[in-house]
């Protein structure tokens, strides 16, 4: 929306207008005179001064009130043809259509001003949530400029660009454009606005004379690494520069936010391999070197000294390898696990609606055929409630949890699995009754220290298995312990509430 | 023919070796091939009751011979894969083997996935359309459901589900069989009508649905019937 400037139209047809519109109604009332009398004449010029008031400046509507008066005196008050007024009554009624004319050509403009100002505020309150829905749809910034750029000159009528400078060449580059290419503004007023944060172009202050507008995205704060809209100025009407400037400001606002979760989000992703890096080397060093050390120490033990051996020191040597076998292989998954979670493309990752109960129903099947068997008992308070996550890696994140437990649990009451939901969160959570964390644990920290170890044997990379999944699902990890002693510990994930459609 | 010894397709020699000596012990009669090629000149001269069949082998993808071999045979076909190919072991139950052992594996997994698949070709040969196992009792072909002596109302769903299972008790179905046969082709995405409905049968039918006897489930593949 441009501003529509009345003043600009042409004069001349304005006063044609006006002239015709007297003459209309002059006409009008010369057939009406004889049913209405003066009042219904009176009416009549009263419409015309309303349309004009409309139509027209102030100044011009005042005039024609006075005109309307002229002629219902010249034509229509007694003795007719002539200024003169014969009477206290026609004077009282001519003043009163001139007050009356005067008042509401008044009352109309103020209308018309306030419409005009609700229309602007209309248009700009519009423009600027289409602005925001571009950048709430859009996850490519580049993308969403370019949308935005294409929204404005549809609504401007005129091309529109984001410029970025380059802080090595002094070029300027372009972002994005409603026309690639057209918008040609000068490399040096682009610096120059970049670099003082100021706004350029017509009615702004500085450098009015050129054919642009250039507002940093920077004005409130310089920063070189920040962007310009420009907006090529149209040839006959001029865009607000209220409306340029909150426009400008919108779209920085959005494109900084958009900025800001970008660099939030690598940086959570660097932390995230960090994490996992750190997990893997300690499993390496750790859960790794100690069981291959005890396969490679009794393998060789049979080999050399096996005729030496008894029957029941060779039993006891190849029940050693075989368990440190299965602790191994059982790393190794976690391993695996944690490279394909610190893979950064989700392909190796499958989504899909998961049932909380038959996962730990499956879970809890699978210990139960073991040879040594943890306590374990449900407890479900969520039933028929689905979670939308990698069954795989729920399951392996469980199962690090339950061996986490079991190997921390002192009671002689069941290591507890509880399937929860609370308020928008499906927590499943393993329970246990040990040793608790140290009182210097830092519980948001869990899975991202190895220091801390409930007990001797794989807890760290378990929690950093756990985390890691529950990253990948948008939850948490959850830990509630109490400290010291012979304490309940919560260790739980929490998966965001979804609805299947 | 059908000859009474077991077809192990494996070019691992290591895990050759070991299924070999494991079957053996176990009074199977195992039969080693170590390619596509030797195992298609196998079955030409005898069908085995049973294949061990490993997804990745040396002069081919061990799913084609799968798919070659349901169009003539139906024995048995248990895969081998490893832990990490989930989609693989899906590709291969859609295309018709039996179980899977994902790598590595112990002798009593695999021994006990042997005598599951052996047990359901033997039930599946007596053409009863019966299923008995503990306190349940499904008459296919009546489409009778008891458990504990008592009968069972299932809805339509549940009931399509459980028959569908009983057809081929212990045979692993996968989540897209499943959904593709009950409901139709075009929800074989929409695992949630599947969760949602399992779940619903297992509360009939099952003492403690989160412990199941009966409706078992392969975590990431689907599910299946228990047998003895």
């Amino acid at each position: 929306m441009t501003n529509r400037n009345p003043s600009k139209r042409p004069i001349l047809l304005e006063a044609m207008s006006i002239f015709l519109g007297m003459i209309g109604v002059t006409a009008l009332s010369h057939v009406v005179d004889d049913y209405l009398g003066l009042a219904g004449v009176s009416f009549l010029y009263l419409i015309l001064v309303i349309w004009v008031s409309y139509k027209s400046q102030l100044a011009t509507s005042i005039f024609v009130a006075i005109a309307s008066f002229l002629l219902i005196n010249f034509f229509y008050v007694e003795p007719r043809y002539t200024f003169a007024i014969g009477s206290i009554e026609s004077w009282s009624a001519l003043l009163g259509f001139l007050l009356v004319s005067i008042a509401i050509t008044s009352l109309v403009h103020q209308l018309r001003g306030q419409k005009d100002i609700a229309e602007k505020e209309t248009f700009k309150a519009n423009l600027l949530r289409a602005i925001i829905e571009i950048f709430s749809v859009e996850t490519d910034s580049i993308v969403a400029l370019q949308k935005f750029c294409l929204l404005l000159k549809k609504e401007l009528g005129c091309e529109v660009a984001i410029l970025r400078l380059d802080q090595i060449t002094k070029n300027s580059v372009e972002l994005a454009s409603s026309k690639p290419g057209e918008v040609r503004l000068d490399s040096w007023y682009l610096s120059h606005a970049i670099e003082y944060g100021a706004m350029l172009g017509p009615h702004t202050g500085t450098l009015e004379a050129i054919d642009y507008w250039c507002v940093p995205f920077g004005r409130f704060y310089k920063s070189h690494e920040l962007p310009a809209l420009v907006i090529e100025r149209a040839h006959e009407e001029d865009i607000e520069v209220s409306l340029i400037r909150a426009i400008a400001d919108q779209l920085s606002v959005h494109y900084q936010k958009r900025i800001a979760e970008i660099k939030a989000k690598d940086a959570g992703e660097l932390a995230h391999r960090e994490s996992i890096q750190k997990a893997f080397l300690s499993s390496i060093s750790h859960d790794m070197r100690t069981p291959l050390t005890t396969i490679i120490g009794a393998s060789s033990s049979l080999l050399k000294q096996g005729r030496q051996l008894g029957e029941a020191q060779f039993i006891k040597l190849l029940e050693l390898i075989h368990s440190e076998s299965v602790y191994l292989n059982d790393s190794t998954e976690n391993i695996l696990s944690l490279v394909k979670l610190g893979m950064s493309d989700g392909n190796h990752i499958r989504m899909d609606w998961q049932s909380p109960e038959e996962i730990v129903g499956a879970v809890m099947s699978r210990y139960s055929n073991r040879e040594i068997k943890p306590s374990l008992e449900l407890v479900m308070r969520a039933k028929d409630e689905l979670i939308y996550g990698d069954q795989a890696l729920i399951v392996l994140a469980l199962t690090n949890l339950i061996e986490n437990a079991s190997k921390a649990h002192l009671g002689s009451n069941p290591i507890q699995i509880s399937v929860d939901r609370v308020d928008d969160q499906i927590r499943i959570g393993v329970i246990d009754e040990g040793a608790g964390f140290p009182k210097d644990f830092d519980k948001g920290l869990a899975g991202q220290q190895q220091s801390y170890q409930r007990n001797k044997k794989g807890f760290g990379l378990g929690l950093s298995i756990v985390r890691a999944v529950m990253d990948k699902h948008e939850g948490r990890l959850i830990v509630e312990s109490e400290f010291g002693g012979n304490q309940r510990t919560y260790v739980g994930m929490a998966f965001p509430y979804r609805v299947s459609a | 023919m059908i000859s009474d010894y077991i077809l192990v397709v494996e070019d691992d020699e290591q895990i050759a070796h070991f299924l070999v000596a494991s079957l053996s012990a176990a009074k199977h009669l195992p039969k080693l091939a170590k390619s596509l090629e030797e195992a298609n000149k196998c079955l030409g001269e005898n069908t085995p009751k049973l294949m061990i069949l490993d997804l990745g082998l040396p002069d081919g993808d061990g799913k084609d011979l799968i798919q070659k071999i349901r169009k003539q045979f139906d024995f048995p076909i248990i895969v081998l894969s490893a832990r990490q190919e989930e989609q693989e072991k899906i590709i291969a139950l859609n295309e018709g083997a039996d179980d899977y052992l994902s790598k590595p594996f112990n002798v009593e997994e695999l021994l006990a996935r042997i005598n599951v698949c052996l047990r359901r070709t033997l039930k599946m040969s007596m053409r009863d359309q019966r299923y008995q196992y503990k306190d349940l009792i499904i008459d296919v072909s009546a489409g009778l459901v008891m458990c504990e002596g008592n009968e069972i109302h299932l809805s339509p769903i549940e009931h399509k589900l459980l028959m569908l299972l009983a057809t081929k008790p212990g045979k692993i179905f996968t989540q897209r069989q499943l959904l593709s046969e009950i409901w139709g082709p075009e929800y074989v995405d929409d695992t949630h009508y599947l969760r949602i409905h399992m779940g619903r049968l297992r509360a009939k039918v099952e003492k403690v649905s989160a412990e199941p006897e009966y409706l078992l489930t392969e975590l990431g593949i689907g599910y299946r019937l228990a047998i003895s």
